[in-house]
């Protein structure tokens, strides 16, 4: 299930650091295009039993199996994985049919942060986090996976009309008043999450990719990563495809409207036209790495191109209420002692005017703070996400 | 006017420093979290992949019965229906609107040999 070397007919697997296929036997190394159909182990012929087949119907999922061809073990590979590793010999194993024939990817985007890189930058992030629980930072980060997750790359035009509530200052009064923005635009080199499986939301933070450094794709890419191939039906493109430009054109009229607050998109009318045939199909590597913190699942990623680290990390609510106490008294200690008493200079110099604006400036820091806060917990739910957590999880460990 | 023997306007600007105090150190505690906390949290946008801009219709400070209107005129062109009234309703409007072009992005396409 694996290209072989051609020197020692060991398994070879993709190195990010070298950026071509590595034999861990002999140590040679050979750039994916120069492997031949006949080098490679295709499974063209070979229809895997399902997995219900063998072990029964009791607590069956939709899975087949495969069996290694270096050491023979069982490999369960579900509907959508593409390649994986071989959980007793830890060889990779590609499903070389189920891309070759079902649907194959236009290209790929080939790792170019190794497993130690991608360690690192988490260490270094995790390390750096003051309010990041300590059984955290100090965790061995062993379980970490390469997969490269399919996305579909489109160029569609684009039609949409958004109305937005906000409030405009009159005078001394606030007015609640709307707003409304059409137009048709391209979008260009949109990229969508094609796997049914994966967060969207979590998937938007991995961007930006390089599209320059993507090639053609070839299955050895794969071998040393699991991978899936994509799930989606052109409806559910297009609605992925539709939310994803539409929820951008609601961010760009909101971010436009600079004279409201408490600006609100009431409702949206987008259309899309995805330009068919132009549509990629393409691999694009992340790492990914599990935890259970509390209980709770949660998932940090790296962008296997770029490096960029993406997870909101739980905190830990003590540090950040006893942080925020001592900052407070520290600014209280400061007012004691450089006005020698807020409480006597307070009654002499502070007009009603100043009172209030202390008040109302104590508010809005203290309201802006706790929307802050309620956003920071938003994106841990997309970190904390159960189906993130399974993508990465429910794989084969080596 | 005193409350238990105390000046009852000492005790608002009192409470007043001390709600704008804990309004900054709350400001202050929560952007540590967040620069700790919250990696990676940056996303695509609009200007990164829009361009070739047709035409805009903008209004702005409008009642809501005039909002709903427009969404209903100017909304979903169906793209697959080519006597869609919403497109021809943008490409005819002349109020309030703003023609442009926008850059195209400057990221090429992958295109497989």
């Amino acid at each position: 299930m694996a290209s072989l070397c051609k020197n020692c007919g060991g398994n070879l697997a993709f190195s990010p650091k070298r950026q071509a296929l590595f034999c861990n036997k002999c140590g040679a190394t050979f750039k994916p295009e120069d492997i031949t159909a006949e080098a490679k182990e295709l499974l063209a012929d070979v229809e895997a039993p399902k997995a219900s087949d063998i072990y029964g119907s009791r607590g069956s999922y939709d899975c087949s199996i495969y069996s290694c061809t270096q050491c023979g073990g069982d490999i369960v590979i579900n509907d959508t994985e593409a390649s994986t590793i071989c959980v007793y010999c830890g060889s990779p194993a590609v499903v070389f049919n189920r891309v070759a024939k079902e649907i194959r990817p236009d290209g790929i985007i080939p790792f170019s942060v190794t497993k130690d890189l991608a360690q690192m930058l988490i260490k270094t992030h995790l390390k750096k986090g003051k309010f990041i629980p300590s059984e955290i930072k100090n965790a061995s980060l062993d379980d970490i996976k390469g997969i490269y997750i399919p996305y579909w790359i489109v160029d569609c035009d684009f039609h949409d009309a958004v109305m937005v509530k906000g409030d405009v200052q009159e005078g001394k009064h606030k007015r609640t008043t709307y707003f409304a923005q059409a137009g048709e635009w391209t979008y260009q080199n949109l990229p969508c999450n094609a796997s049914l499986r994966f967060n969207d939301n979590i998937g938007k933070k991995l961007e930006p990719f390089d599209y320059n450094e993507a090639r053609d794709f070839d299955e050895d890419y794969l071998t040393g990563f699991y991978s899936d191939i994509t799930d989606m039906s052109p409806a559910n493109l297009r609605s992925a495809v539709l939310k994803r430009g539409d929820d951008m054109y609601r961010e760009e009229v909101i971010h436009g409207l600079v004279n409201a607050t408490k600006k609100s998109v009431v409702n949206s009318s987008p259309s899309v036209r995805i330009k068919e045939g132009e549509e990629v199909y393409l691999m694009i590597p992340a790492w990914f790495y599990t935890f259970r913190y509390k209980g709770m699942p949660h998932t940090i990623l790296v962008n296997g191109q770029t490096g960029k680290t993406v997870g909101a990390m739980p905190f830990d609510r003590a540090k950040l209420i006893a942080l925020t106490v001592a900052i407070f008294i520290a600014l209280v200690f400061a007012g004691l002692l450089i006005f020698f008493g807020p409480i006597i200079l307070l009654s002499y110099l502070f007009s009603p005017y100043i009172v209030s604006g202390f008040i109302i400036a104590g508010l809005t820091l203290g309201g802006s703070a706790l929307r802050r806060l309620k956003q920071i917990r938003s994106n841990m739910n997309d970190t904390r996400s159960g189906s993130t957590f399974m993508f990465a999880k429910e794989r084969q460990e080596s | 006017m005193y409350w238990l023997g105390i000046n009852f306007y000492t005790v608002i600007c009192t409470v007043s420093v001390l709600i704008f105090a804990a309004g900054i150190a709350l400001r202050v505690a929560v952007s540590m979290l967040d620069k700790s906390n919250n990696i990676g949290d940056t996303e695509g946008c609009f200007d990164d992949y829009a361009c070739s801009f047709e035409s805009v219709a903008k209004r702005y400070d409008i009642g809501p019965d005039s909002a709903r209107k427009f969404l209903i005129e100017f909304g979903d062109s169906g793209f697959d229906n080519d006597d869609s009234k919403a497109h021809a309703a943008l490409r005819m409007n002349e109020d309030n609107d703003i023609y442009g072009e926008l850059e195209d992005v400057d990221i090429p396409l992958f295109k497989p040999l």
